[in-house]
């Protein structure tokens, strides 16, 4: 170990936890931990110490399958050890800073800085200030440029959906990883081993402040890694700009090709999770049963960068769910996927799961049921466990407006499911609704309100009297995003003050008895489409505005538009360029860099397709 | 429908467990409710068979003594866990410890009826244990790892409350001289102190100090736990006693080193007996 291993006493903790709410997330001992003892760090020096970060409160990070996923597979090699640690609510950050103390690890609570990598994962954009803000209360300087300089350690890196378009976080990170990482993230932590190992024998007994030679290390060690499919080093490219601000070039043009898991049955389930101490938002057993989505709907990101789609063997499914269930002790199970109802044996696999008589009590949930493929049969397996609410994304309100944006279904369907669910006894269901779609009118606007009505009076029809009245619809309304590899990239997105007032028309004219209404401020939307297409100098921006006190963006009570504006005037960039501008064509685009698996051509051609349908409507 | 001897055979299979777990080093930062899922969470990995409640979400059937406060560790938790089928209690403990967390760990179980007097409402007192250190050794760096599983003395019920409550103690002797005291003069301060704060005074039953060769002293204190028939008690409040304490020591150049729940009890006929004593 080039620095030695600190970590914080357990006697600290006392003044630490002192009026702090829910000390539990800052906790260890969580049945399942399969960290290295500190013991065994001591002893093992060569150990490659891997921080595996959330940059989002515990509750959330620990119900994300694929923190739970990377976990297991770098602690399953005897030479690695991977810690947790998420970002720590606002008033343990100020008692942090108020203590002077560095953040550390769940596990071992070990700082940090003492890691050999910290690799964070950027579910989305708007964690983006979370990721510096962690990075700030752990000592670690903040760009790469000034890391480095005094040991190669810790390297920082990131991974996840959002860095797709890796450039935003640029500023930051020594490497990052496009795509999937189970595959990837071992043979990175690999060659960083190999080259520790080395490292350490180099500098044993010198004084290393300021050793240039640590600068060159470190290069070579990057570039080791950037051979990896999915490593993406952005010290190792430059962006040069027109005179009107587009990317005139990128240099070198070397695309990063995403990783990929061709086979996924050759990664097990994670049937011994690490298992919450308290209570966090899907605190269940999480099956993976498929990953990507056949559909190709435009809008969608996920759509396109999971590609290909994957199903898991039914056998194997139905084995490692049942000894996962044991494992845990969970009474929840969730078949998790993009659009599970899609998994060809979907009602085979709920069956023989909930079929065993140990499991009687466990009850189904998925996650993301796609209405056409919701049946009946469906329906009743779902419920015989506990009766949870049912989610169905018909996204527009209009059958022209989801036939531009290829969400295939037919209003007939649509509505034969929702009396499916009623007739079976469902009183809760959710809907998602997107508003600033491409080509959308007043009257798709009208659609939704129309749509959501009729179903009001469905139930009306088919409810009793009593289940009637407690009958409710969440309607959640989402501002479009036009988001990097999907058809739509290239479209403006809507200005923010039209979506307003388009959420507040369909608010009005919405009867408030069965609605419970929720929407995203359309300016927050605004920011995350800025992030999500920003190019290298956008991470200008996310210093700026973590400088200036953003964090927690996703929450509606820290989410400051004004300071976001600030910080792009500051950094001399105008937000409407990466947010309401409809891209040119034959513009480089700055995720041109990235090779997702499918063509820039096909996404035109879909664009492109896009507007003839919207034509073809209007005639 | 069943008939009479299949519901009584149904009902000899039926089983309360009533254990008793502590609460260790971390989790004692974990509420009442975590604790209450992960012991319940335990059980199924355990592949013991709880038996739950009706309704719309059905729990399983177990209660808890009552709850502690945050940030306080305890040897001695209780609950009752209805179980279906056979089971003894050395099983039980076997089972459901492999599947828990060492900081919960059950140390002792008894199968029950299901008749016996439930736990949060007969439970009358609840002794705390402060280990008191002096500040001196602190400074030599001499500390005490002090054993926690340790048993003591039962302490028994006195006639009249606080033998010792002897008259008020002037504490001018004792100011000037920054000494720390011995126990037995700690001891009179302390009753000094709690007479003039009755509403310490009224939610303490008794309480003893100890002292552990000449540098360490145990002060235990055996609290109200409930209001008591015929008895003008308080509840004993942790954190306030807590507060009580660390302004108390403060004079004396001691300094509170840890603390911890050790036991709680009924009051049966006129006796202190632990939850598992009356089964």
């Amino acid at each position: 170990m080039i620095s030695s291993l600190e970590r914080l006493d357990f006697k600290n903790l006392k003044e630490l936890f002192c009026d702090i709410e829910k000390p539990g997330r800052y906790i260890n001992h969580e049945f399942g931990i399969k960290s290295k003892s500190f013991e065994y760090l001591l002893d093992n020096p060569s150990t490659v110490l891997f921080a595996l970060v959330f940059p989002d409160i515990y509750e959330i990070g620990m119900s994300n399958l694929g923190l739970q996923i990377l976990y297991k597979i770098v602690n399953d090699w005897p030479e690695f050890s991977c810690e947790r640690a998420f970002s720590p609510w606002v008033d343990f950050e100020k008692k942090l800073r108020s203590l002077n103390i560095k953040l550390f690890s769940l596990e071992n609570r070990i700082f940090l800085d003492c890691f050999d990598v910290i690799g964070f994962s950027a579910a989305h954009e708007m964690l983006y200030t979370n990721i510096l803000n962690i990075l700030n209360l752990s000592g670690i300087a903040l760009n790469f440029k000034d890391r480095g300089k005094k040991n190669v350690f810790p390297l920082v890196c990131a991974g996840g959906p959002a860095l797709v378009n890796p450039w935003p976080l640029s500023k930051f990170m020594d490497f990052m990883v496009v795509g999937e990482g189970e595959e990837v993230l071992p043979q990175v932590l690999r060659i960083i081993g190999d080259f520790k190992a080395g490292y350490k024998k180099n500098t044993t007994g010198k004084d290393y402040a300021n050793n240039s030679d640590n600068y060159a290390e470190k290069q070579a060690l990057l570039k080791k890694l950037k051979k990896i499919d999915g490593v993406f080093v952005p010290e190792f490219y430059k962006v040069y700009f027109t005179s009107s601000e587009m990317i005139k070039d990128i240099k070198p043009f070397e695309k990063v090709k995403k990783a990929t898991v061709k086979n996924l049955d050759s990664f097990g389930l994670v049937k011994d999770p690490v298992i919450p101490n308290i209570q966090v938002i899907h605190d269940r057993f999480n099956v993976e049963i498929m990953r990507g989505c056949s559909r190709g709907c435009r809008f969608c990101q996920a759509g396109f960068i999971y590609r290909p789609v994957r199903q898991r063997n039914i056998d194997m499914l139905i084995a490692q769910s049942i000894e996962g269930l044991k494992n845990t002790g969970y009474d929840e199970i969730s078949f998790t996927s993009l659009s599970s109802a899609d998994y060809k044996k979907i009602n085979d696999l709920i069956c023989s799961v909930t079929g065993s008589p140990d499991f009687e009590r466990v009850s189904v949930s998925l996650p993301s049921l796609r209405i056409d493929s919701f049946n009946i049969k469906l329906a009743e397996l779902v419920q015989s466990g506990r009766k949870t609410g049912l989610t169905f994304a018909p996204e527009a309100g209009s059958q022209r407006l989801r036939n531009i944006i290829k969400k295939d279904l037919n209003h007939d369907d649509l509505m034969q499911c929702m009396k499916t669910a009623i007739i079976k006894g469902w009183d809760k269901i959710k809907l998602y609704f997107m508003i600033g779609l491409p080509h959308e009118t007043d009257s798709d606007i009208d659609s939704i309100i129309e749509f959501i009505k009729s179903i009001i009076s469905q139930a009306e029809k088919l409810m009793s009297r009593r289940n009637f009245a407690r009958f409710q619809l969440n309607i959640s309304i989402n501002s479009f995003i036009p988001k990097p590899f999907t058809p739509f990239q290239w479209a403006g997105q809507e200005k923010s003050e039209i979506l307003e007032e388009k959420l507040h028309y369909i608010l009005k004219n919405l009867p408030k008895r069965f609605i419970k209404f929720n929407w995203t401020d359309p300016y927050k939307s605004k920011i995350e489409c800025a992030l999500s297409r920003g190019d290298v100098r956008v991470s200008d921006v996310v210093e700026r505005a973590w400088k200036k006190g953003a964090r927690f963006d996703n929450w509606t009570d820290f989410f400051s538009y004004n300071l976001w504006q600030d910080c792009f005037k500051e950094a001399g960039l105008d937000i409407d360029f990466y947010s309401s501008r409809e891209i040119e064509r034959d513009e480089i685009l700055p995720w041109d860099i990235i090779d997702i698996g499918v063509k820039k051509e096909f996404f035109l051609q879909e664009y492109e397709a896009s507007k003839e349908t919207a034509e073809e409507m209007k005639a | 429908m069943m008939n009479l001897k299949e519901k009584n055979l149904l009902s000899s299979v039926q089983k309360v467990i009533r254990f008793k777990f502590t609460k260790n080093d971390e989790f004692k930062y974990l509420s009442h409710l975590d604790i209450i899922r992960i012991i319940s969470r335990a059980s199924a990995r355990a592949g013991l068979k709880l038996i739950y409640g009706k309704g719309f979400n059905p729990k399983p059937k177990m209660s808890f003594s009552n709850p502690i406060p945050l940030g306080v560790e305890s040897l001695a938790e209780y609950c009752d866990m209805e179980l279906a089928g056979e089971i003894n209690a050395g099983e039980f403990i076997n089972l459901i410890n492999k599947a828990l967390p060492e900081q919960i760990c059950v140390v002792d179980a008894k199968v029950t009826g299901v008749n016996v007097p439930k736990l949060m409402s007969e439970i009358s007192f609840v002794l705390y244990r402060f280990n008191l250190i002096f500040n001196t050794l602190l400074k030599t760096g001499k500390t005490k790892k002090t054993e926690k599983t340790k048993k003591t003395e039962k302490i028994e019920k006195t006639e009249n409350k606080f033998a010792l409550k002897a008259g008020k103690i002037s504490q001018s002797a004792y100011a000037g001289s920054r000494l720390p005291p011995d126990a037995e003069t700690l001891k009179q301060y302390f009753i000094g102190e709690i007479n003039k704060n009755p509403e310490i005074y009224n939610s303490i039953y008794n309480f003893s100090f100890c002292a552990e060769d000449n540098n360490f002293i145990i002060l235990e204190v055996l609290g109200y736990a409930k209001n008591l028939k015929g008895k003008d008690n308080l509840i004993f409040k942790f954190n306030n006693f807590l507060n009580f304490l660390n302004n108390f020591i403060k004079k004396y150049e001691i300094k509170l080193e840890s603390f911890y729940k050790v036991e709680m009890y009924l009051n049966l006929e006129d006796k202190l007996v632990t939850p598992l004593d009356v089964v």
